[in-house]
């Protein structure tokens, strides 16, 4: 009772103290970075809208328009629908490998005790935290003909051809997994921290195999993770441009390669508008079906109780 | 009975190996003396630092990196650090919805936003521009350096603002005494991860260049136009020295775990 009380008279007091600056600083405190975020990330997301109706207009220009061609001319055009669905299949592949190495170390990562560990989280953090043309090339030694592969390939098989891995399928998924595996990891290690140690000592002291408790009890608590971190990595790889544009060839396009392209090299700003705003779109569709998948897991959970 | 079985502890040390791998590679490539991406180096040199430092266009892309880097950690950590002294003090409603618009960018490919960003501050003519590059990287950055800050304030007391103010504290005092010594170590973490994701942005580095604001990592992808050899590694070890320095001091101020949004058993 004193509780409620007290806490009506600090309202009462703090409503009286409207002019009082530390009560008004408080009060306009959150506004900066909600102005910033509405003028540079909301206003710059309709002004991209705007221009994927516009008309391209030769030397770089473009003529206001409310033109729906640049989206006619992506979805009639079989080349850029190859392309959208080759960006859809490596951001399956891509989650699909980041979730098979990602859970492992996830739950390693929160379940083991060891003094190293402050290293080991810097070595899942630090590709995120870097930049990647440093990664890019790192790949493009890695995968080159005198590279340690090939190296490795001819001290084995003296008389083998070099493999030519840049340019192929595997050079991209390979290194799109590496720049996605610390976003999955993320969501999942926050996930298995959330279950309780005894949950599983429990069910292990009841008899469960290690697989058991993995399927039974793990997995599906750490589902919101797993679906979090599939979205984030999917979401990585519709930003990668660089590891195409390097480590890719003609058979490896992908739209985010697309809109560099597009933008960057052939000055044709309302159609890479367009594809921009089109990745954006498969970013929230990809939004709602995790968010229903969350809810999903939920009632599933419940009804199975 | 061991917490983690054998099948596990082996994909987490493929994994782990699988991450490190990249750097093991390109920080010999940069001291070696080959003109070709040898691996390994047949022998020492520093010749291509040398040769990095020899590059107007490289060095003058290094200098601009840090500045605007700087500009944007100094800009992000006092607009971020006073938003979320401003919404500790939120409740309800009104507070989700402040945190969920801020974290809306996060979900969004940085591409998007590097695109939209420089269709915008064309519009502004801020685009190619040094402080258009700043602004870029300030709102790359805030989403993240926001969760942090607040983050690092959960055990925010806001009862001893009250306190010292009602026992007659002038406001500057209060901000001194009350409020600073519980917020430092935020800010900081949040001024570490500012910094290092400048450093670290390709994206808006490089869809914001200008003539007069080129920064390094669109210096070398001019360069890379041309040919790839191991002066891309030099600038690769400066690129991971920043970060690897970063992460220490990030890892020494809140620890990765708080970073990770992993509770500590």
């Amino acid at each position: 009772m004193t509780q409620s009380k007290s806490s009506l008279i600090k309202k009462r007091i703090v409503e009286a103290q409207w002019t009082d600056p530390m009560v008004l600083f408080r009060r306009l405190a959150v506004a900066p970075a909600v102005l910033l975020t509405v003028i540079f990330f909301v206003l710059p997301i309709m002004r991209l809208a705007q221009i994927s109706f516009f008309r391209n207009v030769a030397g770089g220009l473009m003529e206001p328009a409310a033109s729906l061609e640049n989206y006619t001319a992506f979805l009639g055009d079989p080349y850029y629908l190859t392309t959208l669905g080759q960006t859809l299949l490596y951001g399956v592949i891509v989650s699909l490998l980041c979730l098979l190495l990602g859970f492992p170390l996830s739950y390693t990562m929160v379940r083991i005790q060891t003094r190293a560990k402050p290293l080991l989280l810097g070595i899942i953090l630090y590709p995120l935290l870097t930049n990647a043309l440093v990664l890019v090339f790192a790949w493009l030694v890695i995968f080159g003909y005198q590279g340690p592969i090939n190296k490795l390939l001819l001290f084995l098989v003296p008389s083998a051809e070099p493999l030519r891995i840049i340019g192929t399928p595997t050079a991209i998924i390979i290194s799109m997994t590496h720049a996605g595996l610390p976003f999955m990891v993320l969501p999942l290690m926050a996930a298995i921290s959330n279950i309780p140690v005894s949950l599983e000592d429990a069910a292990a002291s009841l008899g469960a195999s290690r697989a058991a408790i993995m399927t039974q009890i793990v997995i599906p608590l750490a589902m919101p993770g797993i679906l979090g971190g599939c979205l984030i990595a999917f979401t990585s790889v519709l930003s990668g441009f660089l590891f195409p544009l390097y480590l890719g060839s003609n058979a490896t396009n992908i739209l985010p390669l697309q809109i560099y392209e597009k933008v960057s090299e052939a000055a044709n700003w309302p159609f890479g508008a367009a594809i921009t705003f089109i990745v954006l779109l498969m970013t929230l569709i990809l939004i709602g079906m995790g968010t229903l998948g969350k809810d999903l897991v939920a009632r599933l959970a419940r009804s199975s109780d | 009975m061991k917490k983690v079985g054998p099948g596990m502890l082996i994909v987490s040390a493929i994994a782990l190996l699988f991450l490190v791998a990249p750097i093991f590679v390109a920080i010999p490539l940069a001291f070696s003396n080959a003109r070709t991406l040898i691996f390994p180096p047949p022998g020492w040199s520093l010749m291509w630092f040398e040769a990095f430092f020899k590059r107007p266009d490289f060095v003058k892309g290094l200098r601009i990196s840090l500045v605007s880097a700087t500009a944007s950690t100094i800009l992000v950590t006092l607009i971020a650090g006073i938003t979320a002294y401003g919404v500790v003090h939120m409740h309800g409603t009104k507070k989700r919805l402040v945190s969920l618009l801020l974290n809306v960018p996060l979900l969004i490919p940085v591409l998007v936003i590097g695109i939209a960003m420089l269709f915008f501050l064309a519009r502004l003519r801020l685009s190619g521009t040094l402080p258009g590059l700043i602004l870029g990287q300030v709102m790359l950055c805030l989403p993240l350096v926001f969760l942090i800050i607040l983050a690092a304030l959960e055990n925010y007391n806001p009862n001893l603002e009250d306190a010292a103010a009602s026992l007659g504290a002038p406001p500057l005092l209060v901000f001194r005494e009350a409020v600073l010594p519980q917020v430092t170590t935020g800010l900081a973490a949040g001024a570490a991860l500012a910094f290092i994701t400048s450093m670290a942005d390709t994206t808006m580095s490089l869809f914001l260049r200008g003539p007069g604001a080129t920064p390094l990592p669109a210096a070398m992808i001019a360069y890379m136009r041309a040919r790839i050899d191991p002066m891309i590694g030099s600038s690769a070890v400066i690129f991971l020295c920043i970060s690897i320095v970063f992460l220490i001091i990030i890892n020494r101020l809140i620890g990765f775990e708080a970073v990770m949004g992993v509770r500590e058993e």
